[in-house]
């Protein structure tokens, strides 16, 4: 009786941790009422790829950083590579972020700012603390409005593929980076981003990119997020260009005086 | 509001991007609702101009406001390149015209008022068409947030 | 929610509102009056008819029986060049280039319709200081801020799952404001935000949005109307049939008024087939600040006339 009660307690735990080990792999995620994986929270990346997608070493300001491109190496066109290296060399002053501008999809993904994911049965807003930006992801199956159209953030349209959110992005500008390092594309640009739960507090980014006009084939960039878990904590404001207005004010005012 | 044509309505047949840059500037017409700033501390009402053979070389497709750039000969033959400021192209999107709709080499009579720095750009005002019709550009804007439907 | 309340001040507020409407009708006899929403469309006279639409109307509800406000909305028959309104005999009226628009005011108390400002501030606001020596802040691409942005162009409410917050989106130079719905402590007063940080709640059927936590660097309006950082804004937002809502605003900002006053307007649903919210990216193509600036000497803002105070 009482060695059967210990077999039953031993296999329990046996069960309970088989369990668990399942679960470490296959993560149910939460779900929406709707069925759908719950992507709701505040996110953020925590790598250098803001900086430079690629392997870098290094340099002022710069913390080094292991590349979020897969394999490393981007597959530029010849004279795409000439333009990579030119914007490298004038980045300071030529990155279109110095200048306050809505810095693009996929790179505001991993800005150093947080962003809140908020789902409704038919959209997924990504709300950004940089520059108060807002991605609208329809995911209530309507296609991408006709072109040409020059959208900073281009036009997201996005589909659950199981529980994985894949989204379509195209629509872009030519005007923004990828990074501070000066990797570009054109306004031929076309994503296909990847959402996945692989914990309740770790999101899986992966984003292919296409562009003809600038790569030779498709390419892929693949990171985690992660759940910011503060108590309270919500999203401020980081306004670029404002700031470089209110520098500027502050400069015609020192200069008045 | 400002949704004016003047002086009558569109009618007749007539080349299909014409009918689209009629719609265009129809459109442009309705787009008062994001004055984004202050026309009169930059151009000047007491300076109208009107330019009679415009051609259209360049659709400046930008938030917030749309530029039209456009040839202008001249008596002696050479060309003075204007800049035509108009409303804001989501007026126009929602239209179902993109960047495209205005062609470069379209014949324009417009008006509107110059800047008051002297230099080569308008606020567009009356636009007519290679067929007399006139359209009020309405690129000033008024504030009123709203397009009326 | 549906039925009339038999509190005696409530009566009071309806016979108020009722007489409101008469002279309304009677002041506007020459020409018919624009209605929105079953109601009239002058600021004063619409919210009092649609706080009694509001006593009988029963809002559609999110799944979590919250009432549902989603969808895409403008702000109608109202201006946004000054909350004061603007009269008939207002020259800006005929500015060949920036016409303004003859309009009733916005402000719905107190009862002269005037912002009640200090006299300090009053000079300042009202087309005084603000308007003659510097740039709007919305010219420069900033955002229009609190209430001007449900004055600009079209807006969206999403209410995400969970209730816990309030999504409302602008199309003004790409703006979004997140309400914290879920009873949260206010963030200290040293950060200072363009949009306010917003906390809601719901009284009824009524969405009430508290912002604080704002830089008062924009405007409330093109006259150059404004607060400071240590203003307070309400909002209520009570849906009075499917496609209308009514929206009130009240500021209180012990620095620059000498009490709390109230502005209201329609938002109604924007219903073309297809209608989304468009980017309207503003800084990245904007090319006439600089030139404004040279040719007029106006100054940027950022609260520079009542900073120090």
């Amino acid at each position: 009786m009482r060695s059967g009660l210990i077999i039953s307690v031993v296999a329990l735990i046996v069960l309970s941790a088989g369990r668990g080990a399942a679960t470490a792999q296959t993560v149910m995620p939460p779900r929406t009422p709707d069925g759908k994986p719950n992507l709701q929270g505040i996110w953020q990346a925590v790598n250098t790829a803001a900086w430079d997608i690629q392997d870098h070493a290094a340099r002022l300001g710069v913390p080094a950083g292991q590349g979020v491109v897969e394999g490393n190496e981007i597959p530029y066109q010849p004279s795409a590579a000439a333009k990579k290296r030119e914007n490298f060399a004038n980045r300071l002053t030529a990155d279109p972020e110095t200048m306050g501008y809505l810095p693009g999809v996929p790179r505001i993904m991993y800005m150093p700012f947080p962003f809140q994911i908020l789902q409704t049965p038919t959209h997924v807003a990504m709300v950004f603390e940089y520059d108060r930006a807002l991605r609208t992801i329809y995911t209530n199956g309507t296609p991408h409005p006709m072109g040409p159209i020059n959208w900073w953030l281009g036009d997201s349209r996005g589909r659950w593929d199981g529980d994985t959110l894949v989204v379509d992005v195209v629509h872009f500008t030519d005007q923004t980076w990828l990074d501070r390092a000066g990797n570009f594309h054109s306004d031929a640009l076309h994503l296909v981003e990847h959402y996945a739960l692989i914990g309740p507090d770790h999101l899986r980014y992966e984003v292919t990119v296409e562009d003809p006009q600038v790569f030779t084939r498709p390419w892929k960039m693949s990171m985690l997020l992660y759940r910011r878990k503060e108590p309270d904590l919500r999203l401020l404001e980081y306004d670029p260009g404002q700031l470089l207005f209110e520098a500027q004010a502050e400069r015609e005012r020192v200069k008045a005086n | 509001m400002r949704i004016q044509l003047s002086p009558g309505p569109l009618r007749g047949t007539r080349p299909a991007h014409a009918a689209a840059a009629a719609a265009l500037l129809l459109a442009l017409a309705a787009a008062p609702a994001s004055a984004h700033h202050a026309f009169a501390a930059e151009f000047d009402s007491t300076k109208p101009v009107k330019f009679e053979k415009a051609v259209v070389t360049r659709m400046e497709w930008v938030n917030p406001h749309v530029w039209i750039h456009i040839d202008v000969p001249q008596a002696d033959g050479s060309v003075e390149k204007w800049a035509i400021e108009a409303g804001t192209p989501n007026v126009l999107f929602r239209r179902g015209f993109t960047k495209d709709a205005l062609l470069p080499g379209t014949s324009i009579v417009v008006d509107g008022y110059r800047a008051k720095d002297g230099s080569r750009r308008a606020n567009g005002r009356d636009l007519t068409l290679p067929d007399g019709r006139t359209l009020f550009l309405g690129s000033s804007g008024t504030g009123a947030p709203l397009e009326r439907p | 929610m549906s039925e009339v309340s038999d509190v005696p001040g409530v009566r009071f507020g309806i016979a108020a509102a009722l007489a409101v409407l008469i002279v309304i009708r009677v002041a506007a006899q020459e020409k018919p009056a624009e209605m929105v929403g079953g109601c009239p469309a002058e600021p004063l006279a619409f919210h009092a008819c649609a706080l009694q639409k509001a006593r009988t109307f029963n809002p559609p509800r999110t799944p979590g029986g919250k009432p549902d406000l989603q969808g895409y909305w403008r702000s109608r028959l109202t201006q946004a060049f000054s909350v004061e309104g603007v009269p008939a005999d207002e020259p800006l009226i005929h500015d060949p280039i920036m016409p303004w628009e003859a309009a009733p005011p916005e402000v719905i108390d107190p009862a002269d319709r005037k912002i009640p400002y200090q006299p300090w501030a009053a000079a300042i606001g009202r087309r005084g200081v603000n308007f003659t020596q510097y740039v709007d802040p919305r010219t420069t691409c900033s955002t229009a801020g609190i209430p001007r942005l449900a004055l600009q162009d079209a807006n969206q409410i999403l209410q995400p799952w969970g209730d816990q917050y309030v999504l409302w989106a602008f199309e003004d130079h790409h703006n979004q404001r997140v309400i914290a719905m879920d009873g949260r402590p206010p963030v200290g007063p040293a950060i200072k935000t363009w949009n306010g940080l917003a906390r809601g709640r719901w009284e009824g059927n009524t969405l009430v949005i508290e912002t604080t936590n704002l830089n008062g660097y924009n405007w409330i309006d093109d006259a150059g109307n404004f607060y400071t950082d240590a203003v307070r804004v309400t909002e209520r937002l009570t849906l009075i049939d499917p496609d209308t809502i009514d929206f009130t605003a009240t500021f209180e900002d012990p620095k620059a008024y000498t009490r709390p006053w109230t502005v209201a307007w329609a938002l109604v649903r924007a219903k073309e087939p297809g209608f989304e919210l468009l980017e309207e990216a503003c800084r990245e193509g904007e090319r006439s600040l600089d030139r404004i600036r040279e040719t007029t000497g106006m100054k940027f803002y950022f609260g520079e006339p009542w900073r120090g105070r």
